[in-house]
Formats: C-alpha cells, sequence, structure tokens
C-alpha cells in the first residue's frame, strides 16, 4: 500500500497502479478519455491532468497526466487547483474543436462520455473560432454506424480494435486535424468483435446500428440483467426494453467472465426474440387453437408414456420441470449418441478439474489448444486467451521497472517475448495464426498425439495405438514443463470423446496445481443439462425403439438446431402426440406446440462451461399466449395429475426443489427480502403516459415472486444493494457505461479476486485416467474425411434468427489442400459440389489441413453432411446459376425482412401487451 | 466549410493484389532491400513508399494494396502510414511538385502575397495541378528555415528568400526545363 496526499487529505491505495486509477477507486470525479481499465494507459488525451509537488513547501507543482503515473508512497498531487481544473477545460475545447453539436440527434447523446466529461470539466463555450472539419463516413457493414466528425481522436478505437482484438482492418488515418478512423475502404468490419467500439468508443463515431432502427434513449429503457445465450462463457449483459420490445444487448461488467467487451454474437444476436418466427399462439399442425379445445386437451391427457426431450437452449428451471413431469428414466437429454456421450464425459471431466475463468486464463503463461475451435465456439474465450499473450512482454517490462499498465511500452516488446500458444488440430483462424507452435491434424490425429502429450508428461498416462510422436507434441512437452500457469484448452468442436480425454489425460500428467483447464461445451446451458442428467436420463439410442414398443408421447423443449429438426422428424414418424415447447416456429408437421418465452421475457438459470450457475431477468413482458415453458409444464402437471409438479405456483418453488434435489445450488436461488430494485431509471419518461392510447389506467409494476428486480422506477438504485447485479450503470454525472467504477475498483491489483458464485457441478479431487478405446482407431473409408468447422456467425442456429446476425453469416464453404485442389484442377473462390450432395461449397485453400481431409462449413439451418466424402465435382453452371439467383433472391428477402423488421417493431411500440401487466383493465 | 475526404481515386475496393502484378522488379528489389534492413517486414512501410513514389510520381490505390501484399502487413496500417505523411502523395500529382511554407516566419514575411502571386502565377489553387499536368501546388507545414522566410521546396530542393522576382525566376525555369523531373 501507498499513502499519497490528494488535495491535502491523506488516502491510503494499492501499490501497482496509476494515479489515475487510484483516484477513480477513491470514487473521485477525475475526467479521461483514453485510458481504459482493460487497455491501459497510452497519455493520449491529456484529460486527466493534476498537479504534483515536490513537498509541502513546494506550492507551484507540474503538471502530470495521472493515467501515465505510477502512484508512489508520499506523493503528493492536486486535482482540484486552477491550474490543473483549466488545463483539463482547455483539452476538453481542444479535442471538441471538430464536434459538431448534434447530441440530439446522435445516438450516444444521454449516456456520452464526452457530455460527461464536458460538464464535468465545466467547458461551455466554444474558443476555436475556425471552421470544423468534415469527413465522410464509411459503410462498416450491418452493426455499427460510422459517424467520423464526432470523434475526439482519443484512439480507443483503434487500440480495441487492432491491439487488443487483434482486428486488421481498422486503423488511424491521416494526421493533425484531419485524423480518422476508419477502414481503407468501405465494407464491414471483419473482427467478430467490432461491436465493442460502440461502448469504447467514448462518443458516437461507433454506434449500434440495429439498436438505431428502433431506437429509445438509455434513461427511457428499462434494463435487465441477463446472461448471454449464444455460447457456453456465460457472459453477463443487461437487456434494455422499452414500449415491450428489447432494444439492445449491452455489456454487464463481470471481473471473471466477460469483463468489459463481449462478442458480436452475443451482442447482435439477441435480436431473435423480436423475431417475426416468434410463435405467439397455441398452435396444432400450423393452426391456431385453444388450450381449452377438446382436441388440445385429449392430446395433453394422452395415455401411454411420455418421453420428454431437453433442450440446452432452455433455462434450467425449464428442463428440470420436464424432468419432473416425465420422470428421469424418461428424460432424454442429447439429439444423437455422439453428444451424449460427449455430455457424459463432459460431467466426469467436470467433476475432476474446474475450470478457468477468462480472467485466470489471461494470466496464463503458455497455451495449449487441442482440437477446439475456440474463437467460433466461444469466441469471448478467443479474446482472453488473446490477452495471455502479452504476458511475457508485461513481465519483461515490469523487470526494468515499467509498470504493466503502460500499453506501448508492452506491445513494444512484444514481439521478441512471445507467450507459448501450441494449436494442434485443423481450426483456422486468427488465433490458429498466432501460434507458435502449430501441429495440423484431423481429429483422430490430434487425440493420438494429444494421449502421446500426455504420456510423454507422466509415464504413467495411457497410450494410443500408435507411437509416432510429431516433434510439435515434443515441443508442446518442453514448454508445459517449464509454464508456471499453463492453461489446455479443449472442447467439442471436433465432436470427438477420444480429443475430450485427452486433453484431461494431460491435465492430469501435468500435475501442475496452477494449471488451468478450459473445455468449452457447444451451447449456453449444455453443463446444465448435463447437471440434471445425473439424477438418470433415458439414453438416446433408446428413444427411438421406445417409440416404436409402446404408446408414447413426446414432449420436446424448443432447440432451433437444424439436427434437432430432423430427429425429430424421425420420431414423429413413431407416434401421433408430439408436443413441443417452442419460442421460435420451426418444422411443420402434426405436432401441437406451445409458444414459450424467451430468456428476455422470464427469469432462468443456465449453467456456464464452469459450471457456474448465473439466472437472468425478464426484461420485457411476454406477448400473445407465451409463457414460460416451466409454467406449461406445471399446467401439464395438473392435467396429467403430477403431484409433486403440480403443487408449484412460482418460481421459488420450483428452485426449492431443485435445491433439494442439488444442494449446491440451495445457496444461488435466496430470495430478496426488502426492497427491490427498480430496472427503470429515475429520468424515466411517459411512465404514465405511454399506455395512454389503450387505457388511462396506471398498471401496476411487474414483478415476480421474490424476484429482486421490479419492472419500476421506484425502488432501489445502481450500488445500494450490492447483494444482486446492477439492473443498469449510472451514477450522479456518469451516464455512460465508464460509470463502472463507482461500483467496484477499476485496479484488480497483482492478484486475482477469487471468483464469485456457485459451482453447480461439485468437484471431486480424486482423478482417473481415461485410456484409450478400440473404437477411437477406426478410418474412415471415404477418399476425404471432413472435417466441420464453425463461423462465429452462421453456426449458431440461434442467433441466425437475428436479422443483423444473418446478414453476416457466411455460405457453404470447403478448404482443401493445395495439392488437391491442383490434382482436382480447382481453384479458389470457384463452386464445387461433394457427392451426390445438393449444396454448393465455395472453395478455399490452405496450407493447414489434415492430409487425406477436406474442413467443412455448412450453414447451422443448412442440413449437415456425412463424415466423409468420395468426389468434389466443380459445380455445374446450371447449378451455379441457380445458386446466385437464389442467392440475390434471398438477399432481396433479407433487406425487405429487415424493412419489414423495423416497421413492425415502430408499430409495436404503439400496442404494448398490456394485459399482461398485472393490474391493467 | 473545408472538406476532407478519404482517397477515392477507385471507387471499386481492391481485395486482393499480387504484389508481382503491379510493381517492377526493380522496385520489388528496392523494397526487399529496405526489408532486409529491419526487424519486421512492415517496418520498411515508408521506404517501400518512397521507393514506389519515385518511380511513379504518387501512390495509387493499387500500388498501396500491392505494397502492403508485399510487406505483409494490412493495407488500412500501411494506409495510416502513407497518410499520415504530407510528402507521400495518394493523389496524382504534376511533374514539379511546390510545398509553400505556411508556417508563422512564412507567414510574417508575406506568405499571403507571395501565394496569391503564385496561385495566379499557376492559375490553381493549393492541392490543384496545373492543366498540363507540369506543376502541383500544396503547403508544407514549416520547413525549418524560419532565418530565410519566406521558404518552398520545390521537388526536394529548398527554395528561400522568395520574392516575386525570384518566384517569376524559378516558375520560368520550370516551364523551360520541361520535361522529367530530375
Amino acid at each position: 500500500m501507498a499513502n499519497i496526499i490528494i488535495d491535502n487529505q491523506q488516502y491510503e491505495v494499492a501499490d501497482g497502479q496509476n494515479l489515475l486509477q487510484a483516484c477513480l477507486s477513491l470514487k473521485k470525479d477525475l475526467p479521461y478519455f483514453c485510458w481504459h481499465p482493460a487497455m491501459g494507459s497510452v497519455g493520449a488525451c491529456r484529460q486527466c491532468a493534476m498537479t504534483q509537488y515536490h513537498d509541502e513547501n513546494d506550492t507551484r507543482g507540474r503538471l502530470i497526466v495521472a493515467c501515465m503515473t505510477p502512484v508512489t508512497d508520499g506523493m503528493r498531487v492536486s486535482m482540484e487547483q486552477p491550474q490543473e481544473t483549466e488545463f483539463r477545460e482547455q483539452v476538453i475545447d481542444a479535442l471538441m474543436t471538430h464536434h459538431p453539436h448534434d447530441c440530439p440527434v446522435c445516438a450516444e447523446g444521454g449516456e456520452c462520455h464526452l457530455q460527461d466529461m464536458t460538464v464535468m470539466t465545466g467547458h461551455y463555450k466554444r474558443g476555436f473560432k475556425g471552421k470544423k472539419t468534415t469527413f465522410q463516413n464509411q459503410q462498416l457493414g450491418p452493426l455499427i454506424k460510422h459517424e467520423m466528425n464526432r470523434c475526439i481522436t482519443c484512439y480507443r478505437c483503434e487500440r480495441f480494435y487492432k491491439d487488443y482484438a487483434g482486428g486488421t482492418d481498422l486503423a488511424a488515418q491521416s494526421s493533425r486535424n484531419k485524423v480518422y478512423f476508419g477502414r481503407q475502404c468501405d465494407g464491414t468490419l471483419e473482427s467478430e468483435f467490432a461491436g465493442n467500439l460502440v461502448e469504447v468508443c467514448p462518443t458516437g463515431v461507433f454506434t449500434d446500428k440495429p439498436f438505431g432502427d428502433h431506437y429509445s434513449r438509455k434513461w427511457d429503457m428499462q434494463a435487465a440483467p441477463s446472461v448471454c445465450q449464444h455460447c457456453s462463457t456465460g457472459c453477463n449483459v443487461t437487456l434494455s426494453e422499452r414500449y415491450g420490445s428489447v432494444r439492445r444487448v449491452t455489456n454487464r461488467f463481470n471481473d471473471h467472465l466477460n469483463g468489459y467487451f463481449l462478442c458480436d454474437r452475443g451482442r447482435f444476436g439477441f435480436d431473435f426474440v423480436n423475431s417475426e418466427q416468434r410463435q405467439q399462439h397455441i398452435s396444432l399442425g400450423g393452426q391456431s387453437v385453444n388450450w381449452s379445445d377438446a382436441e388440445v386437451q385429449q392430446r395433453l391427457k394422452a395415455k401411454g408414456t411420455w418421453v420428454g426431450i431437453g433442450s440446452s437452449q432452455a433455462s434450467l428451471e425449464d428442463n428440470f420441470a420436464l424432468q419432473l413431469l416425465v420422470g428421469a428414466e424418461n428424460f432424454c437429454v442429447a439429439d444423437d449418441p455422439q453428444s451424449e456421450h460427449l455430455l457424459e464425459l463432459h460431467m466426469a471431466i467436470l467433476q475432476q478439474w474446474p475450470q478457468a475463468s477468462l480472467a485466470q486464463m489471461e494470466q496464463a503463461d503458455a497455451i495449449v489448444i487441442i482440437g477446439e475451435d475456440i474463437n467460433n465456439s466461444a469466441p469471448r474465450i478467443g479474446l482472453a486467451i488473446r490477452q495471455a499473450l502479452l504476458n511475457n512482454a508485461k513481465q519483461q517490462v515490469k523487470n526494468v521497472g515499467v509498470p504493466e499498465w503502460q500499453d506501448s511500452a508492452v506491445r513494444q516488446v512484444l514481439p521478441h517475448n512471445k507467450v507459448p500458444l501450441a494449436v494442434v488440430g485443423y481450426q483456422q483462424g486468427a488465433l490458429a495464426e498466432q501460434a507458435t507452435i502449430r501441429l495440423v491434424a484431423d481429429d483422430k490425429q490430434t487425440a493420438e498425439q494429444a494421449f502421446l502429450l500426455a504420456n510423454l508428461l507422466c509415464e504413467k498416462s495411457p497410450k494410443p495405438r500408435v507411437s509416432k510422436v510429431h516433434s510439435q507434441i515434443e515441443e508442446i512437452a518442453e514448454v508445459l514443463k517449464t509454464a508456471k500457469r499453463p492453461l489446455i484448452v479443449g472442447g467439442w468442436s471436433a465432436n470427438n470423446s477420444a480429443v475430450l480425454s485427452a486433453v484431461a489425460n494431460i491435465c492430469k500428467a501435468l500435475a501442475n496445481p496452477q494449471g488451468m483447464l478450459c473445455i468449452a461445451p457447444p451451447a449456453a446451458n449444455t453443463v446444465g443439462l448435463g447437471l440434471l442428467m445425473q439424477a438418470g436420463y433415458l439414453a438416446n439410442e433408446a428413444v427411438e425403439s421406445k417409440l416404436k414398443s409402446e404408446e408414447c408421447n413426446l414432449l420436446v423443449l424448443d432447440h432451433t438446431s437444424d439436427s434437432r429438426q430432423q430427429w425429430l422428424q424421425t420420431l414423429s414418424k413413431q407416434t401421433n402426440n408430439v408436443v413441443c415447447l417452442q419460442q421460435l416456429a420451426q418444422g411443420e408437421n402434426n405436432s401441437l406446440s406451445l409458444p414459450i418465452s424467451s430468456f428476455s421475457e422470464c427469469s432462468g438459470s443456465q449453467l456456464n462451461y464452469q459450471g457456474l450457475i448465473q439466472s437472468y431477468s425478464p426484461a420485457s413482458k411476454p406477448a400473445g399466449q407465451c409463457r414460460p415453458a416451466w409454467q406449461w409444464l406445471v399446467d401439464l402437471g395438473k392435467l396429467q395429475n403430477i403431484a409433486e409438479l403440480a403443487s408449484v405456483e412460482h418460481l421459488g418453488q420450483l428452485h426449492l426443489m431443485m435445491s433439494k434435489l442439488f444442494p449446491t445450488l440451495a445457496e444461488h436461488f435466496t430470495e430478496l427480502s426488502g426492497r427491490q430494485f427498480a430496472m427503470q431509471s429515475p429520468r424515466y419518461s411517459g411512465r404514465t403516459a405511454m399506455l395512454a392510447n389503450q387505457t388511462v389506467h396506471e398498471p401496476k409494476p411487474f414483478s415476480e415472486a421474490g424476484a429482486p428486480y421490479k419492472q419500476s422506477m421506484e425502488g432501489l438504485l445502481p450500488g445500494q444493494n450490492d447483494q444482486h447485479p446492477l439492473a443498469y450503470s449510472w451514477s450522479p454525472g456518469w451516464n455512460s457505461n465508464q460509470s463502472n467504477h463507482k461500483f467496484r475498483d477499476e485496479f484488480r491489483g497483482p492478484e486475482l479476486k477469487s471468483q464469485q458464485g456457485i459451482f453447480a457441478v461439485p468437484n471431486h479431487p480424486e482423478c482417473f485416467w481415461f485410456k484409450w478405446q478400440a473404437s477411437w482407431s477406426a478410418n474412415t473409408k471415404a477418399n476425404y474425411k471432413i472435417l466441420a468447422v464453425e463461423e462465429v456467425f452462421g453456426s449458431d442456429s440461434l442467433a441466425e434468427f437475428a436479422g443483423a446476425i444473418q446478414q453476416l453469416s457466411k455460405s457453404a464453404y470447403v478448404v482443401v489442400l493445395p495439392k488437391v485442389a491442383s490434382s482436382l484442377n480447382i481453384e479458389a473462390g470457384q463452386w464445387v459440389t461433394l457427392d451426390d450432395h445438393p449444396t454448393l461449397f465455395a472453395v478455399k485453400i490452405s496450407d493447414h489441413v489434415p492430409a487425406k481431409s477436406i474442413l467443412l462449413y455448412s450453414p447451422a439451418h443448412e442440413a449437415a453432411i456425412s463424415d466423409g466424402c468420395d468426389e468434389i465435382k466443380v459445380a455445374s453452371k446450371q447449378k451455379i446459376s441457380a445458386l446466385h439467383k437464389r442467392q440475390q433472391a434471398q438477399q432481396d428477402v433479407q433487406s425487405q425482412q429487415k424493412q419489414l423488421h423495423k416497421q413492425r417493431l415502430l408499430d409495436q411500440d404503439q400496442h404494448i401487451p398490456i394485459q399482461f401487466i398485472e393490474g391493467a383493465m | 466549410m473545408s472538406k476532407v475526404t478519404m482517397p477515392v481515386e477507385q471507387q471499386i475496393p481492391i481485395q486482393q493484389v499480387d504484389y508481382r502484378a503491379v510493381l517492377s522488379e526493380q522496385e520489388i528489389a528496392a523494397i526487399e532491400h529496405e526489408c532486409s534492413l529491419y526487424e519486421e517486414r512492415a517496418a520498411a512501410g515508408i521506404d517501400a513508399l518512397k521507393i514506389v513514389q519515385d518511380h511513379r510520381r504518387w501512390v495509387s490505390d493499387e500500388s498501396l494494396y500491392a505494397i502492403a501484399d508485399l510487406l505483409q502487413m494490412p493495407v488500412v496500417q500501411l494506409e495510416g502510414v502513407a497518410t499520415f505523411y504530407n510528402l507521400i502523395y495518394r493523389q496524382p500529382v504534376g511533374e514539379h511538385v511546390i510545398h509553400l511554407c505556411d508556417s508563422i516566419s512564412c507567414w510574417l514575411h508575406d506568405f499571403p502575397k507571395i501565394a496569391e502571386h503564385l496561385k495566379a502565377k499557376l492559375g490553381i489553387d493549393f492541392g490543384q495541378t496545373t492543366a498540363d499536368g507540369k506543376v502541383t501546388l500544396l503547403t508544407n507545414v514549416c520547413l525549418g528555415c524560419c532565418d530565410t522566410a519566406p521558404a518552398l521546396m520545390l521537388d526536394g530542393d529548398l527554395v528561400e528568400n522568395l520574392d516575386i522576382p525570384s518566384i517569376d525566376n524559378m516558375l520560368g525555369k520550370l516551364t523551360a526545363r520541361g520535361g522529367k523531373n530530375d
């Protein structure tokens, strides 16, 4: 700790931080722009100027920039003397020479850091007499809007995009008063983290485009703490709602998971909740029906066994209610035997090895990725791994007495101080290109080599059938032996149990208590299903035979994947009674479908890749007949006389029942007694007027029983209770997301605080070796083995229902080796077909493809393809022109839909579903 | 209101350029030599831009993409370098380029008068090239010779203590000399 004196007041602050961090941690209002807690200091904007004094007799002092000055014991500084306050006001004046006064039409207005800082410095009069520069804005794609005139050249965008996220298509250009941040020419920003520019930019240069189409001011939106649904990381987000529809997703700080940043799939994928395909009425074979209709009742009360199919996209509560209803022995957890096996294995590993959080991963000093496409399966984890690559450079600058938050110093020495990153497998993309050790191998070879790696580290580790160790594996073994905090990353991408087992074996062989593991499951609540699985389940392979052998009814929880739809089609041939609980209308068969609320309309919990339980709260009310799935299931329980479930009246009772079965969860499900958090800001406008076109009565504010949040402006403000997450981040004078520092220390210190929360999967310290299984050695007989790859945009079936994400999704492609391409006489960019599969694939050529294999990407909503193919043929001209026509038509439909979507949302604003507001009418 | 636009010679974005199809062998050899002097290829960016400009007078979008391809760096990063320096021309320039200093000492020594004369004599404004493609007129932020103000730079050479006759003399020579930029 260091004692420092600010404005003649003595404070004790943590060592190792800079003066700006110290002042913000003391909750002082010191203005700043270019500094960012996650990106360190560069001293570009000079806004955080303070005066430092030599000793108590020094009355003049000298101006310093707080973000570049380390705190030292006994330092004397001032923050409120005229010389520094005047200087700070002049800095704003200079930064704003080109800034237009367009706040009323700027999407950032009301949550603009520049507005806040301008008010804070007291700047009110323009000093510069010259003309303002007018820049040309760029078209940056469907996600981000560019308005360059508003720029104050803090360089945050470039530092985030290029330095932090590794993007290569945005940089600072030109000089002096013409500095420009953008691409070389118009075009969609390539990085999957581009959406963070919206939050990183202190003013309105980069704004959220889909949000701009259906806009509302921050203070007018009802905000709910929520959890992202688009991968297993479980990033914390805030959902904002106005007039009954969810407007946007913003980052909600979580020091161990997402920190300050989200990926674009999470930020823009939420829009599926506003999709036109949302089902709002009970339907039977596509026709709207009523709950009380005889046929519906007959279906719901049907005799025979009810088989339930759970969903990794649904909440823990929904799955649990389904399990209760049908009984554990009739509860199926996976769409195919392979995923079921992977889930079993995954849970076994999770019990043995705790999973590292993202903040922990950022501290790794060696990283080995085994057969996992982490960039696409869990993009935010990929971003965390990228930060770990700086650790040796940080250590290097620390060794010469430079603090690690001196960002440009760290990046200067980075090329000579790389953290070893080993990538084994066939994944492509930015992270693989950064690899210092790279072994290109198909999934089976990856597993074999990973087993051999474990064996190199510890002789007791079982060997696979092969014994030839690649030189890269030997290198990795050496790296792992010397590393202090190695990180092993694996996952489901390769769809291979051997890979998962190998990853666990490497951890055991390492025997390093500081070692870290991360295994990424495919969906937001995969681990939640795994937890319920422990109470018993119906094997996937037994479902079909069960349907064949006895009279069965099928009860299916919503899952949007293509494989699920295909499987259901097969199953529906075996039974006459299929009841689906779904949020998005999919498939058209003779099923009865009950509309369920999305994650933005009800409370629920899910387990992330670590088994950490996190809950989300509703931001809006469900429309039409939508209800949370668990409520439908309770009603079904009443019809079918399932006493335990039928007695449930609210979520709290369901939580109690879950806690009995899984005692670890009990602590998470504590309910709030006393006052609730207000989800609307104190400035929320139109509270009494916004329903005036429908009713003169002001409805009673809505809140769920026992829930800590209330859809009202009356209640606790952010920071008044630290037991529950903030509904929104705001503090007087700090309207933007930079208000974060008012609720926590911006300086984390050298030691990470341990992760808060309940890990639902109990840890068993004793662990065992996974043996190599004979069945893993089988080879495909086809000429080319097909290895499936994923894309951030396109592989998540849920996000595909969001218009902006759909626009970014790539069409199907294959990646082949150069020699394969030349032998078949095909070129990059050409269209080919595989065997007699109808899909056309664009050809890409790369050296990083395993021998005798091709990499294949096919969008989530296109039919999947088998493991191998014999023939790659250039597509016929007719097929290509048909494809082009289809693509053109698709694009037209998409842009048309975008307009309709926008219009529909605007119309909807006039008709808020007030019937669901308690006490209305 | 002054209008700053990003260089838009070619409206169609160039996605991928093979440097061998654009740059001459001489240029490639010279750039490769510069690369050999630095730790990282991208560090030779400024030199590469200068080399290409020496051969072609200016750096077109196509040349920019080609250099980025040769140096294996993101094109936007190279664009950042190219647009940072006022002596790298991202738009076509005439055979001769005049940079008239507009910093404080030159301002005090008749800059407005000299600028008006130059503009009238050439029939162009700052940032423009004469119709015959001979001369481009630009300003420059301080040429570092305040003691001999006013000054300008003609094709890289300093011309000091400017007055109307010396300018007329200089422009006369330019028209007489004609031909290549030597």
